[in-house]
């Protein structure tokens, strides 16, 4: 199942052709819920992406985190309708409507989505980590999405991430001391794998200081 | 050195110490494969064990909880 182990990769994750396979059998409460929605969009047929800290956190990365966000080429309120249906039946809860009042979701899209704002899905009760919903408005949105890619999670299930070189830019941009932490996780973890030149644009769009990826240990501060 | 040197290093320093913790996280990744997630996943379902029994203990912490995620999204505009 896993292919002939390339020098490039490290026995847990095998990058080939665009998919990622990693290898294990336990899940994080992460994992489980970020599964349970991206079952939610497959079996609604929407595309999307997972995007920020989940993804350094599904490869390894020792940390919580609030919230799982999912960029979603959503298109209309019969789409956010149908994604709740099927939400609701998964054991999902809508923080900002009824799942079971169609008025209230139209209310939500109108009010959240529709303008660029995120909703939260609540997953059977659980509320740290929630959803963090969002359809796509942006060009970085839909490059996102278009580029994304498949990660196989041992044999309990696919979820599709962001492309890593514009993860890493992304989280590189945003500063934070979590965000620089997860940038040099990813890269650490994938340098073998990962396209420079794609980074390095991904760098210059974003005016993201990425020379910190490249630095000795000792000099990286 | 000035006060505000001593902050700027102290951070700088602080800096250092996490981008060489996630350096070392994708190195145990790398050498420990599973047995990391294992370990880490533990770890996770712990915390989130412990923080759904404080909710279940005390009413108000999901309450104020539920305010302060509402509260993060409208200051990040989200």
């Amino acid at each position: 199942m896993w292919g002939k182990l390339s020098r490039k990769d490290s026995g847990v994750i095998r990058f080939n052709e665009g998919v990622i396979r990693l290898r294990k059998h336990s899940l994080s409460p992460e994992d489980s819920i970020a599964l349970a929605f991206a079952k939610v969009l497959e079996e609604a047929d929407i595309k999307y992406a997972v995007v920020a800290g989940y993804v350094a956190i599904l490869f390894g990365r020792g940390r919580r985190s609030d919230d799982i966000d999912f960029i979603t080429d959503i298109q209309s309120e019969d789409e956010f309708i149908s994604v709740c249906r099927v939400a609701g039946n998964r054991g999902f809860n809508l923080m900002q409507g009824d799942l079971r009042n169609i008025e209230s979701l139209r209310k939500a899209y109108r009010a959240y989505l529709a303008k660029g704002l995120s909703v939260r899905f609540i997953y059977r009760n659980i509320i740290l980590p929630n959803i963090e919903f969002k359809a796509a408005k942006t060009t970085l949105d839909a490059y996102t999405i278009e580029n994304r890619i498949p990660v196989y999670i041992g044999d309990m299930g696919l979820i599709y991430i962001s492309p890593l070189e514009l993860q890493i830019a992304y989280k590189l941009k945003l500063g934070s001391e979590k965000d620089i932490g997860d940038a040099v996780f990813l890269y650490e973890l994938f340098k073998e794998r990962i396209d420079r030149d794609q980074l390095a644009e991904w760098c210059l769009k974003l005016g993201a200081d990425c020379s910190i990826l490249e630095q000795p240990e000792e000099e990286k501060s | 050195m000035t006060l505000e040197k001593e902050v700027e290093e102290a951070r700088r320093r602080n800096l250092a110490d996490i981008i060489e913790h996630a350096a070392w996280e994708a190195e145990m990744v790398k050498k420990m494969g599973e047995e990391w997630f294992k370990i880490r996943d533990k770890w996770l379902e712990k915390a989130l064990q412990s923080d759904l029994e404080l909710l279940k203990k005390n009413s108000q912490i999901r309450k104020a909880l539920i305010k302060a995620i509402e509260k993060k999204r409208s200051l990040k505009g989200k």
